[in-house]
């Protein structure tokens, strides 16, 4: 039988590759991918948590998340561009001008 | 293969990544949420709802959000439409005087 | 209303004095110098008066104190003792600051001289009243001060500067020595109240220190083998710091060089009041040192030494100031060496030696006065270039001529004529005779007669080589102004007529510092404790021993004559660098080169001093610079972290919380 722990442990397993993408990718685009797989992956434990727990609160919350994983990647599109127009690339690694 | 093992190697070595610690950061977080959650018993039910086409989930969705927690759809709303304001202002052509 | 309520007023004017001069004397007349003498001329009429008032009845003396701190006290005592050092002192400083608006006249710097004189006579005046010795400590380093401050007066003179240096450094040798006599004086104190001290018991006052002679004396301490008493100790270093104030052999040495200050200033300071401080200090506590046993005879011996080494340097010297400086150390040793004497005599000593500490202030004040109106005439301080002066500065040569007789002790024995030096030290020598005739010690009587000889030999000789003969300089001499010559008169007058007024009362007077209201002690019982026979009655001396100071001071005046008056032997073939026992005496037996150069420069520089310094640069300052380095690094190390791209910020925090997450369980489950 499927129980909660499975839900529990595929999100987790979405979300740490998705904290790996995060980790280690020097695309901008691709991280903006990455950060909205650790979102989605946050959904799927409230919606899990919501249907073992037979109460719709959860759901309700997962589409919250859903709206502001929206908005979110709207501005951070938005600023990638800004940067491409300063340094035409996208490659985060290189912007470390708070070094020591 | 086995009689050039340079080329071996190399084949293998593009299969590691790039940044060791990084990977081995994210297996062990994974790690140990995992075994967090196998340990804990979560107080729920042992199954999920049954009925998976029954379409009061909607109707019960609409319910909730319109009543209870509307105070955080409209913020929502605004925080949708400070993010609109917020990408339009960012990703404009440059203006030139 | 009783003069004693007035006897804080004494230190504390010249000391108001001081600072009303040192701020405002540039805009007052002469320099500022009248407000120190309307204070000194204040202090010592009611020093004057008190001292009249216990003439009339010595054993009310004036004994006021107030509770300082913990166990110590501010206080004032004035018996016999001080009120006679009081009015020495006041009347001295006064004369000498009146004389010295005229030697000062051209010089920019007056009302710092003023000042500091001013605060000397203050710092002084508190040596004396002083009730306790701690107070007195705190005086006697401000008479140090004072005299560091003026013998650089001119500090701008390079050999000035050094001589204040040495002189404040040697004196500070006597001073550690005097301190740590009053931490081991205190300590055995407070041991014998065993650790309890009643309320309003002041621990280091004199009359508390007295009271407990007894329990100091049965103190004993183990020093290299030897069983010595506290008391012995404590009487030591108290002498100690004597040595080092007053001049004495090994400690003599800033004295001939603290002649690069003005002449008043070596007139007040080293002739008349600072010198003297130390002689005083052991008067004070001579109950100590009777009850100390060898204490007194050591004082004897060192005395008598240091009085005929000095005199035998005295000889040899060519600038007047000089001689004057070997004369000083050479007549404190004879105060010191009639100190000294109380082995035998008992309290007669204080009697003898503070009489000739008063009169020799008179005397060598007019004496130092007197080179100070020559210099001020022809401008050099060089014997060999003066001479012929008689004629051009009668008052000065006359004057001079009356100190001289009295420093050599001209008299008739047996009768009342004679100069006051005459007086005094024909005591301190009649006190030696009795001494060797009773201890059968003849070493302090024969240094004395020595000493006496040459004393007289070079007295003389400065004065035949000053006054007389041909005039070998070009200046054009002339009389001191009137104010100079006011005060050498006066002083003239008392080194004539004071001896012979008061020998007799002036002894018994000084035998009641001991008894009287405040401190009342039984001499027989002090004595005995020190192992020393007192003889209270002797009878007189051999007509010769009584004659014999006089011979020795017309033989010291007829050799003189004849050398450098007459010039019947031709003193320049005696007077060589070839002449070895010259060259030992005009070199002051090298004491220059052994302390400062081998002693000071080579030892304690070279040896300790800069391998102590090798040792901090290379050794601690590793270790020091070292920490600084680690912790450079460790932070160089450190900083690498930052590396400004946030995916490495992304993985530390995912890092971190995932460790907390481990740790918060383990320590879960551990508890």
């Amino acid at each position: 039988m499927i129980g909660l722990e499975h839900y529990l442990i595929l999100s987790a397993i979405i979300f740490s590759i998705g904290l790996y993408g995060l980790m280690t990718l020097n695309n901008g685009i691709r991280l903006m991918m990455c950060i909205e797989l650790m979102l989605n992956a946050a959904i799927i434990n409230l919606v899990a948590f919501s249907a073992y727990s037979h109460d719709i609160t959860g759901q309700v919350f997962a589409l919250f998340v859903i709206a502001l994983a929206a908005a979110e990647a709207a501005i951070g599109l938005a600023i990638m561009l800004a940067i491409y127009r300063i340094r035409d690339d996208i490659e985060l690694n290189e912007i470390n001008i708070l070094r020591w | 293969m086995l009689d050039d093992p340079g080329k071996a190697l190399a084949s293998i070595s593009k299969l590691l990544p790039s940044n060791p610690g990084s990977l081995l950061i994210t297996l062990l977080f994974l790690a140990v949420v995992v075994v967090s959650l196998i340990g804990t018993s979560f107080p729920v039910m042992d199954k999920p709802l049954a009925d998976i086409a029954d379409p009061s989930n909607i109707e019960k969705i609409g319910l909730m959000l319109f009543t209870e927690h509307v105070i955080a759809f409209e913020v929502l709303a605004l925080v949708l439409l400070a993010s609109l304001i917020g990408a339009i202002y960012l990703a404009r052509k440059e203006v030139d005087k | 209303m009783n003069i004693g309520d007035f006897a804080f007023l004494i230190p504390l004017l010249p000391a108001l004095a001081f600072v009303i001069t040192l701020f405002f004397g540039k805009r007052l007349y002469s320099g500022g110098a009248l407000i120190p003498i309307g204070a000194i001329g204040a202090s010592f009429i009611i020093s004057l008066l008190i001292t009249i008032n216990i003439l009339q009845n010595p054993d009310q003396v004036i004994h006021q104190s107030v509770h300082w701190f913990a166990i110590f006290n501010l206080g004032i005592l004035i018996d016999p003792l001080a009120a006679v050092m009081l009015t020495m002192v006041s009347f001295v400083s006064l004369l000498i600051h009146i004389y010295a608006i005229g030697y000062m006249e051209h010089d920019p710097a007056k009302p710092r001289y003023f000042a500091e004189t001013s605060l000397f006579t203050a710092a002084m005046l508190g040596v004396v009243l002083s009730d306790n010795i701690l107070q007195m400590f705190i005086f006697w380093e401000l008479v140090g001060l004072c005299s560091y401050l003026l013998i650089g007066f001119w500090y701008q003179k390079p050999s000035a500067a050094a001589a204040a240096k040495k002189a404040f450094l040697t004196t500070r040798v006597g001073d550690v020595m005097f301190l740590a006599g009053i931490i081991i004086l205190f300590a055995s104190l407070f041991q014998a109240f065993h650790g309890e001290v009643p309320e309003g018991v002041y621990l280091l006052q004199f009359s508390e220190m007295f009271n407990h002679i007894d329990a100091l004396a049965a103190m004993n301490a183990t020093i290299l083998g030897m069983e010595v008493s506290h008391l012995t100790i404590i009487a030591l270093l108290f002498f100690g710091g004597a040595i080092g104030k007053s001049g004495q052999f090994p400690l003599h040495v800033w004295l001939p060089d603290a002649m690069e200050g003005p002449t008043t200033v070596s007139a007040l300071i080293h002739a008349a009041t600072m010198v003297t401080a130390g002689v005083y200090l052991v008067a004070r506590t001579f109950p100590m040192f009777l009850s100390a046993p060898d204490a007194l005879i050591i004082v004897a011996y060192l005395g008598g030494f240091t009085a005929l080494f000095a005199a035998t340097m005295g000889l040899v010297m060519n600038d007047i100031k000089r001689v004057l400086a070997y004369s000083t150390v050479s007549q404190l040793g004879y105060m010191v060496l009639g100190l000294g004497m109380g082995a035998v005599v008992g309290l007669e000593a204080i009697g003898v030696s503070m009489f000739h500490l008063i009169n020799h202030a008179f005397f060598k004040a007019l004496l130092f006065l007197c080179a100070g109106s020559v210099i001020h005439a022809i401008g050099t301080q060089d014997m060999r270039q003066m001479g012929g002066l008689l004629k051009a500065m009668p008052i000065t040569a006359g004057t001079m001529l009356v100190a001289s007789l009295a420093l050599a002790g001209f008299g008739i024995p047996g009768t009342s004529i004679g100069t006051s030096g005459f007086f005094s030290k024909d005591a301190i020598i009649e006190t030696a005779f009795v001494f060797g005739e009773y201890s059968h010690d003849w070493i302090p009587y024969i240094f004395a007669i020595l000493a006496a000889l040459l004393t007289s030999i070079y007295i003389f000789r400065l004065f035949f080589m000053t006054f007389t003969g041909k005039s070998r300089n070009n200046a054009k001499a002339h009389e001191a102004p009137s104010i100079m010559t006011v005060p050498l008169l006066i002083l003239a007058v008392f080194s004539l007529v004071f001896g012979a007024l008061t020998l007799k009362p002036f002894i018994a007077f000084m035998e009641r510092t001991f008894d009287n209201n405040v401190i009342s002690l039984n001499i027989e019982h002090l004595a005995t404790l020190g192992n020393y026979d007192l003889v209270l009655e002797h009878g007189p001396e051999p007509l010769f021993i009584l004659w014999l100071p006089v011979i020795v001071a017309v033989a010291g005046l007829l050799i003189s004559y004849l050398l450098y008056y007459k010039q019947v032997i031709d003193v320049s073939k005696v007077v060589s660098r070839e002449n070895p026992v010259y060259k030992l005496l005009y070199n002051r037996y090298y004491q220059h080169k052994i302390f400062t150069e081998l002693l000071a420069t080579r030892i304690v520089y070279e040896l300790i001093s800069l391998s102590a310094d090798y040792f901090d640069r290379k050794f601690i300052d590793t270790i020091v610079d070292g920490i600084g380095k680690i912790t450079m690094s460790a932070g160089n190390f450190m900083r690498k972290i930052q590396t400004g791209v946030v995916q490495n910020y992304v993985a530390a925090v995912v890092a971190g919380v995932g460790l907390l997450i481990i740790l918060f369980r383990l320590i879960v489950e551990v508890i």
